[in-house]
């Protein structure tokens, strides 16, 4: 097939499924767009490495994703260790903004996961995919998945609660 | 803090439920962006392999003809007739008869003379 034939294909099946993705794995839109652009051009530099088939090539654009991410989480964590961060969880109070800054830690909090533990609560939770589908995008074992996914509950919680910071 | 409630607080605040996402101007600037880095590779790729295969094509006619100039084997060049040729035994006797038996190796007995 025609490689640009096989490049729009690519984009057009998994995009949109991507940027959200990517958006729950950023912390901006501008961010997430970022990552599924340069997701798209690793697939452009190395057309014959994307594997055929609908599932297999999503998995493959989901890994190159993810390990963007980590590169670029790994930066940030260098940075955050030369300024060390102002992070507190704030206690939750009835009043509005007490409220949505409660809404928005975990957030916060869910930035601070090394990427692959923060890849696998975003597609356990919120798109809702089972264990053995996930291993399966991620190229790791279910149950790497359930230690990833029990830990990044514990830190998440644990920062959502006020009693520390995340641990990568 | 329960695991329910780590996902439902998760869900609540997604931020792809609340933002519009992609808009259809970025997607058509990152669909053309990618293309466009896709074509870029293919003919930035494209010359020096086209070039690697002429060198190599070349190399092979080259190769080629000096085999076929300086290795190939000699052939040996028989000086006699070829077995084919009916060969030719001439004498003569005291009596002055000259007598010619010409040796035919393809001759054969017809099938009622033979014994």
């Amino acid at each position: 097939m025609d490689q640009t034939r096989r490049l729009e294909e690519l984009f057009d099946r998994h995009s949109q499924r991507l940027y959200r993705l990517a958006r729950r794995l950023s912390a901006t839109h501008d961010d997430a767009r970022d990552l599924v652009q340069e997701t798209y051009l690793r697939a452009a530099q190395k057309p014959t490495s994307v594997p055929a088939g609908m599932s297999s090539e999503e998995a493959w654009l989901v890994r190159v994703l993810i390990n963007l991410c980590r590169d670029r989480w790994r930066q940030q964590a260098v940075r955050r260790r030369l300024t060390p961060p102002a992070f507190t969880a704030p206690r939750t109070t009835p009043s509005a903004e007490a409220e949505f800054i409660a809404r928005t830690t975990i957030w916060r909090a869910l930035e601070l996961l090394p990427p692959r533990r923060r890849a696998v609560l975003v597609m356990c939770e919120l798109e809702g995919l089972p264990i053995p589908s996930v291993a399966d995008t991620l190229g790791v074992n279910a149950v790497t998945v359930r230690w990833h996914l029990s830990r990044g509950r514990r830190e998440l919680a644990r920062v959502i609660c006020g009693q520390g910071s995340v641990e990568p | 803090m329960r695991n329910e409630d780590i996902g439902e607080r998760l869900r609540t605040t997604d931020p792809v439920r609340r933002e519009p996402g992609l808009s259809t101007t970025e997607i058509q600037v990152m669909r053309r962006a990618i293309l466009a880095a896709g074509a870029d590779r293919r003919h930035a790729g494209r010359s020096p392999w086209r070039l690697a295969l002429a060198g190599t094509l070349a190399f092979a006619v080259v190769l080629a003809v000096f085999i076929g100039t300086v290795l190939a084997p000699v052939r040996p060049v028989s000086s006699g007739p070829p077995a084919t040729e009916p060969r030719q035994l001439q004498f003569e006797t005291p009596g002055g008869t000259r007598v010619v038996w010409v040796l035919n190796s393809q001759f054969d007995l017809p099938k009622d003379r033979k014994p």
